[in-house]
Formats: C-alpha cells, structure tokens, sequence
C-alpha cells in the first residue's frame, strides 16, 4: 500500500481524501481546501455579493464540510458535495440576517442608489460589479442556478445534483432568472458611458 | 403583428425549451414577424453572456490563512495512535537528549543554537549530531515509559532541530526565509540546550501540528515581531515543504497557526 509520502497527496483523487479524512488523517482535508477553495470562493462571493460575508460563509462551508465528511456517501463527485455544502451555507446566512427591502424592478432611481459606485472606470471590473449587485435582486434559488450554469460553467445536470432538484427546475430557474436580470444589465450590453445605469433599450411587451 | 409582443420570460422560456410545443410554435411565428422581440430575446442570451465574462476576485491571502487555521485548529488533540500504518503512521515521536547550549555561527551570518532533546527526564545527556540514530532504534528504544507519562500528548520523538535562528519572520517573506533557515540549519553542526517549561509545551505543539509528519525544522523565533515559532514539516512530496508559524499559546490541545505556507525546497 503507498503511504501518503511516497505518492504525494497532490495526485490523491478527491474521493480518497476525503475517506483518509474520515478515518483520522490529518492532512487530508487540507488538501482538498486547498484544491477547491477558489471555486468555492467564486460561489460564495458571487451568491452573496459581498466579501466580507462571503468570506464567513466560505469558512463556515469548508467548518461544515469537515464535519460532515462522514456522511458523505459517495454517490456524487466531492466537488458536488462541497458546492452544495457552500451554497447552503450562503443561504443559511441570508436567513440569518434580516431581509432586505424589495425594489422593484421599475423603480430606476432606487436601483441607481443601491448600485455600487465606481471609482474608476475599469471595464471588466464594472461589469463585474454590475452583474454581482443584479444577481443580490433574485430570489436565491434563481441567484443559486444562474451562478452554477451561467457563470461557473455547470451543465444543467450538474447544477440539479448540487441543488438537489430536478434538471427541469434548474432550467426555469434559469429562464426566470435571465428574465430578471435583462432589463437591470441592458446598459451593460451598450455601455454609452460608465454611470448610466437606469438606461434600457426597453421595448413594448409586459414587464415580468 | 398578428400576436401579442412576448415578454422576457417567456423569451428565456422558449431558449430554455420550457414552452410547450403550441406555445413554442406561437412564438416562434411572432419572432419572425417581430424585431422589437427578436431584440430582446437577444438580451436573454447576452444575460448569459455577461455571466460568464464577469470575473471574480481572487480569494484573499487572509482569508485563506484564516480558513487554514480554523481547518487546524479543528484537529484532534494527539491520541495514541493504536493502527498499524505504512511510513511515519505510528511511529512514537522522540527527542533526543539535551545539554548545555552552545552558539554556532553558520556562513550566512545566521545564528544556530542546536538543541536536541530527551523526553524521558529532560536530563541533559550528549548527543552526536552527526549520527542521528535511526526510527526504528528510536521507536524501539525505551518507548513504554513515555508513553504513559502523557497518555493524551505525543511528544515529538522524530530527531527534528529545534533552533533560535533569531529570525523575524513576516508574512511577505516567508516562504524565502523559510528556504534560507531550512539550509542554514541543515549543516549546522551546532550543540545542546538545556530545555525550560515552556519546551514541553512546544513539544506538544509541533507534535499537535506535525502530527504523522516528521518536522524539518523548529524555530522559536518571532512573526511579525511577536513571539513564535516555526515548524516547518516535509511537504506532500519530496521537493515540498510545509512551513507553519504558530503564535506562543500553541501546545498539545491548541494550534494558535498564524500563517501557513508551502514551498519548494
């Protein structure tokens, strides 16, 4: 049997890590931190919007994924199992904290004032900011597919086992979702000049 | 136009293949007819498209040394590990004997006190350093009484260097230090210290932290110009290293890790 020095833990599938864990051994776990980590942080921070809080969500993820390592049955891919666990853990701290009032998708001027002010135009980075602060106004379960499907690039199926719903739900919450966001991100599309923010090439048809 | 203009859900709907087919052809049919429609199903697909492009920020270096912490301090107080396991699994750490403390200086300027320590009485008694005995004697060597004086706390057993390079350590240089303190004290031939209370305590910390891996090196030393030390453990492969600065209040139950780092040799 190889020891862990001579293969080099580095080469060690995610799977093993996570059993070597469970059964006491004490770098395991680091290891796959260490792996993972930036994905996770992508989540997070993109699901929550806001460093700080990500940060404390990300870190009470990978405290819980810890734990739990014991229960993990091995049915899905590790990775499956800690973006849950990190999606999760972002939900739980939304509950936590009181619920933010609901601006309506209509009311440009209060989206101007809760848009984030941009020091300097950078073009990926205001988008960035832009597309982070649309993503805060859907509900989570619409903010949780589109970050998994659109933004880190999960396939549908993938995004059903994290979220643990079916492939169809994934797909409308996506739909839903995109609806959302299209009327907040359209000055993103033109960019006529940095600051514009309540401007959309609105055309006729109901408001969703 | 011969039917309604169509909303932006429905639009991703229909992209999503979420309408039924009667719906499905319906829209289809005014899409034709309907540029203001085509314009915004476009926008649902460029919603996709500025998803993917927006970039995030890189995970802050804080926060991964945060998160490595509360991942260590997690871990188990040492118990005596009663599985059979392949390389330095199971193996009792020891310290070898120590004596009176003495000054080396190296080469590079740096200043290596050796000390090598004997967890049996902690009574000073010479050591060769040129002739580490090996694991096997090691473990073989006396290991019962040990084991019963700290039943929860496995002193480190493997011959590891414990010096006082007198370094400052900090968090932008560390990696490098680390580097020039692993091959300073390599050759260092150095000779004993006497040990005080606090070096049990140490003890318990590298072996808390170092745990089935045999340290390279301790430097009880400063960070950021408090007091702390370094146990620096052979990496995830040969080439690797796993540098570990812990704060004064680390022993047997506690990790108190304020930075964490891993480096080529």
């Amino acid at each position: 049997m190889a020891s862990v020095s001579t293969r080099g833990i580095g080469r060690t599938p995610d799977k093993e890590l996570l059993s070597r864990h469970a059964e006491g051994d004490p770098h395991a776990f680091a290891e796959l931190v260490h792996r993972h980590r930036d994905r996770m942080w992508a989540v997070a921070l993109r699901t929550l919007g806001d460093q700080e809080e990500a940060a404390d969500a990300l870190q009470d993820a990978f405290l819980s994924a810890f734990r739990a390592a014991g229960r993990f049955r091995g049915d899905a891919a590790v990775t499956t199992w800690l973006h849950r666990i990190v999606v999760n853990a972002c939900l739980d701290r939304l509950r936590r904290k009181s619920i933010r009032p609901v601006v309506s998708m209509a009311d440009d001027a209060a989206f101007d004032a809760i848009a984030p002010k941009r020091p300097d135009p950078a073009m990926a980075r205001e988008t960035a900011l832009d597309v982070t602060a649309a993503l805060q106004h859907l509900p989570f379960e619409q903010r949780a597919a589109l970050i998994l499907v659109d933004m880190m690039g999960y396939s549908v199926e993938d995004a059903a086992q994290i979220l643990e719903v079916p492939a169809g739900t994934i797909k409308s919450r996506c739909a839903r979702g995109r609806a959302r966001l299209a009327p907040l991100l359209g000055h993103l599309r033109n960019r006529p000049a940095p600051g514009n923010v309540g401007e959309t090439k609105e055309g006729g048809g109901t408001a969703s | 136009m011969t039917s309604a203009h169509l909303d932006y859900e429905t639009l991703a709907e229909l992209a999503e293949g979420l309408l039924d087919l009667d719906h499905a052809a319906s829209a289809d049919a005014h899409l034709a007819e309907c540029a203001d429609c085509r314009e915004r199903s476009t926008e649902i697909s460029e919603v996709s498209r500025l998803l993917a492009e927006a970039s995030a920020p890189p995970i802050p270096a804080e926060l991964v040394t945060r998160i490595d912490a509360a991942i260590a301090e997690q871990m188990p107080p040492i118990r005596e590990s009663t599985r059979a396991r392949s390389g330095w699994h199971g193996r009792r750490f020891q310290i070898l004997s120590a004596a009176a403390a003495a000054t080396v200086l190296v080469g590079t300027g740096v200043t290596v006190t050796r000390i090598a320590l004997n967890s049996d009485q902690l009574a000073p008694s010479a050591v060769d350093s040129a002739s580490q005995p090996s694991l096997q004697d090691r473990a073989a060597s006396g290991d019962a009484g040990k084991r019963e004086a700290e039943p929860s706390v496995r002193t480190a057993s493997v011959p590891f260097r414990l010096v006082r390079t007198g370094t400052d350590y900090r968090r932008s240089s560390l990696t490098e230090q680390v580097r020039t303190a692993v091959r300073a004290t390599a050759t260092a031939a150095g000779t004993d210290a006497t040990t005080d209370g606090r070096t049990e305590i140490l003890l318990g910390c590298v072996g808390r932290i170092g745990q089935h891996r045999p340290p390279v090196l301790v430097d009880q030393a400063t960070f950021e110009g408090g007091e702390a030390t370094l146990i620096v453990l052979t990496g995830d492969t040969p080439e690797r290293l796993d540098a570990w600065v812990v704060g004064p209040r680390c022993s047997a139950s506690r990790s108190d890790i304020l930075q964490h780092s891993r480096l080529d040799r």
